[in-house]
């Protein structure tokens, strides 16, 4: 994962209980609530990069993630001035409980910037804590500036078990690379289900399942993006794909020329093994030599004519269901 | 017309030949325009009850298609399992919508709590996936006898062996004050097979199975990642065209393996190789520890994200994928690497993973 999109993952991946990481700020009772939401505060609007709440506690926790280590004090002074109200209100979140409610904001940054966060924040006269992610935990710093949950919550370094999940895998500020993946997998998924072509709108949106988050101009990054991964991979299989411009009376998008649905079932898996030359092949691991009959099974006919233990007689409850 | 309670005459279950019932996961929003589709025109025939057809399949024979639960249909038939089975092989690959029920071991081996198992098969095949070092790489048991189950469940208990172990099929006995005996045969591709006194038993019994899994398939579904725009009116009084925001759900499916995978690349070379049973197909990015692969679902034509390690694996389900791709990735696993293998999730495991106390509800 870049190393840019490490704090709001991590941030994601403590608040959600897949049960492979540690995930104390699901234990404490926060939920994730909302992505990059944007809140009119001081005249302005700021931008939560995730917004979590914890709805038995009625506690809004705003996140910066920060993908650099850099804090802009303008904006943190926005942050700080957030209330519970705006943030529910932006976010059309639903209070299950008549609980007082209350909001903070937390940082989170590489574990490599931390200092240079904190110092910021610092200078900028922020008392917020920063959660120092690094590649095996997150720790929690100034807990002391941290509410009193959000403290106990984070009380502990969290040790990473296995890597971070990847809810957010890319953004509209990635290499060309990292479509290059998501773009062909949707081909091929357009290919199964024998579509003839699918336009760059709808691959944008379904290669990137987050593409809601971003606004107007990072969803239009992110379309150049997928349309510059779309033609590699059309380019890269001329037979099969063809990507063609709009017209007057069609959008641009990517044809499917020729899918291995037409073929039949052997051919079907060699077709697809085929594109994009996915297949490399690798030395089997097995110790027979190819073409040999399996040994242990090289009487069992011989055997079952020799005992007739198969007789017909309408023993069908037993392989009918074969 | 012939109506539902004629079915214990056009499926008996107390003949020579066994009642067959196939079970088929169906997304259609026009069922009758589908199975005609299917079936062929002129080959379905309505009867006096609104979710149940005939239909006639020429290589096949007669069934009778229960739609009772709209996304699990209920092929039910006398004639021969093979070309009955073969038929609705061919409707399931020529599709993306039509899928076969993959039930996961334990919810054979815990069919029913009130079932004596009175045969037991396992299928394991690992050739392809488990290392050649391995002390169990394939395992196939048959056994026949009261409580056969108890020898798989012996195996199970042994370390070395207990990943090998998978219910691939599974024969009970029921007997019920009032419904008389049943003896059911169960696939874990949802293939039944009965013998007994009452059709309406059996019927139960089909539609007791689907109800378990279609809850497994809810609870993976439950989880798939959801990115919603937040409310346009909301965004709309920030008069900045430049600012998106969503609400998000779902998490990722996690799963643990009881055995390490030796060679990733290798592991991911089979599994991500289109072929059957996974029919996945992928470009997976591998490093020493990890592989990253966007995949498709070559059975629906959808796209899942994995990540694996040595001994798990991270599946990305998105909003409007069928949960049955995780469920059949499941049961494969199970069959093909690792039949110990949990999920992290609490919910997902106990749906998954059925134990005699809540075999109970529902049944």
């Amino acid at each position: 994962m870049e190393s840019r999109l490490v704090p709001a993952n991590a941030i994601l991946d403590l608040t959600l209980a897949d049960g492979l990481n540690p995930a104390p700020l699901a234990d404490a009772g926060w939920a994730v609530a909302a992505l990059e939401m944007p809140v009119r505060v001081i005249g302005e609007t700021v931008v939560c990069d995730v917004v979590l709440f914890n709805p038995r506690a009625g506690h809004l926790l705003a996140v910066e993630a920060k993908s650099g280590a850099n804090l802009e004090p303008e904006q943190g002074r926005r942050l700080m001035a957030l209330t519970p109200e705006l943030l529910v209100s932006a976010g059309g979140i639903t209070v299950p409980e008549p609980v007082p409610l209350r909001c903070e904001v937390l940082y989170a940054c590489i574990a490599y910037n931390a200092d240079r966060i904190c110092m910021g924040a610092d200078e900028a006269g922020l008392r917020v804590p920063v959660l120092a992610v690094g590649g095996s935990e997150a720790r929690l710093l100034r807990p002391e500036m941290a509410g009193p949950l959000l403290s106990a919550a984070l009380s502990a370094p969290v040790v990473w078990s296995h890597p971070i999940a990847r809810i957010v895998p890319f953004d509209h500020e990635s290499p060309a690379e990292a479509f290059d993946q998501p773009v062909r997998a949707e081909l091929i998924a357009a290919m199964a289900q024998q579509r003839p072509s699918v336009t760059i709108r709808a691959l944008t949106e379904q290669a990137v399942r987050h593409f809601p988050i971003y606004g107007r101009a990072a969803q239009g990054r992110l379309l150049r993006a997928v349309r510059d991964a779309a033609r590699r991979a059309a380019e890269a299989e001329p037979e099969r794909f063809r990507y063609e411009r709009s017209t007057e009376t069609t959008e641009e998008r990517v044809a499917v020329l020729r899918s291995p649905e037409t073929f039949d079932r052997r051919g079907r898996t060699q077709g697809y093994q085929a594109v994009w030359g996915s297949r490399a092949s690798r030395p089997r691991r097995r110790a027979e030599i190819p073409g040999q009959m399996d040994l242990f099974s090289e009487l069992d006919e011989a055997e079952r004519v020799a005992t007739e233990e198969e007789s017909d007689n309408g023993n069908e409850g037993d392989g009918d269901a074969q | 017309m012939t109506s539902r309670s004629d079915l214990s005459a056009r499926v008996p279950v107390d003949g020579n030949v066994p009642a067959k019932a196939f079970v088929l996961e169906v997304h259609t929003d026009d069922p009758d325009a589908y199975l005609a589709e299917i079936a062929g025109r002129g080959n379905v025939q309505d009867t006096d009850d609104a979710f149940l057809s005939r239909v006639f399949a020429p290589s096949a024979g007669e069934f009778w298609v229960d739609r009772l639960q709209p996304r699990f249909w209920v092929f039910h038939t006398t004639g021969a399992s093979v070309p009955a089975a073969a038929w609705l092989r061919d409707r399931v690959e020529s599709r993306r919508d039509t899928d076969w029920m993959w039930l996961p071991s334990a919810h054979l081996r815990y069919i029913a709590p009130d079932a004596l198992s009175r045969r037991v098969g396992t299928r394991f095949d690992g050739e392809r996936l488990v290392g050649s070092e391995d002390a169990a790489r394939d395992l196939k048991v048959q056994l026949s006898g009261s409580h056969a189950e108890r020898l798989l469940d012996k195996i199970t208990d042994l370390p070395d062996y207990r990943s090998a172990v998978s219910f691939s099929n599974i024969e009970v006995d029921l007997n019920d004050p009032d419904l008389g005996p049943l003896r059911e045969s169960v696939r874990r591709w949802g293939a039944f097979a009965a013998h007994g006194e009452q059709f309406t038993y059996h019927a139960q019994f089909v539609q007791t199975v689907i109800s378990r899994y279609a809850r497994l398939v809810e609870s993976i579904e439950a989880l798939s990642l959801r990115f919603d725009p937040l409310n346009e009116a909301i965004s709309s009084t920030l008069q900045d065209p430049d600012t998106g925001g969503a609400s998000f759900a779902g998490m990722p499916i996690g799963i643990r393996f009881s055995r390490q995978i030796p060679d990733l690349p290798a592991f991911c070379e089979e599994l991500f190789s289109s072929r059957a049973p996974f029919r996945l197909w992928g470009q997976p990015a591998i490093t020493e520890d990890e592989a990253l692969v966007e995949a498709v679902d070559l059975h629906v034509g959808q796209r899942i994200g994995m990540e694996l390690g040595h001994d798990w694996m991270r599946v990305y389900l998105h909003a409007g994928s069928c949960g049955n791709t995780v469920a059949r990735l499941i049961s494969n696993l199970q069959t093909r690497f690792d039949g110990a293998l949990a999920l992290t999730n609490p919910d997902l495991q106990d749906a998954a993973g059925l134990k005699p106390r809540t075999t109970l509800a529902g049944w």
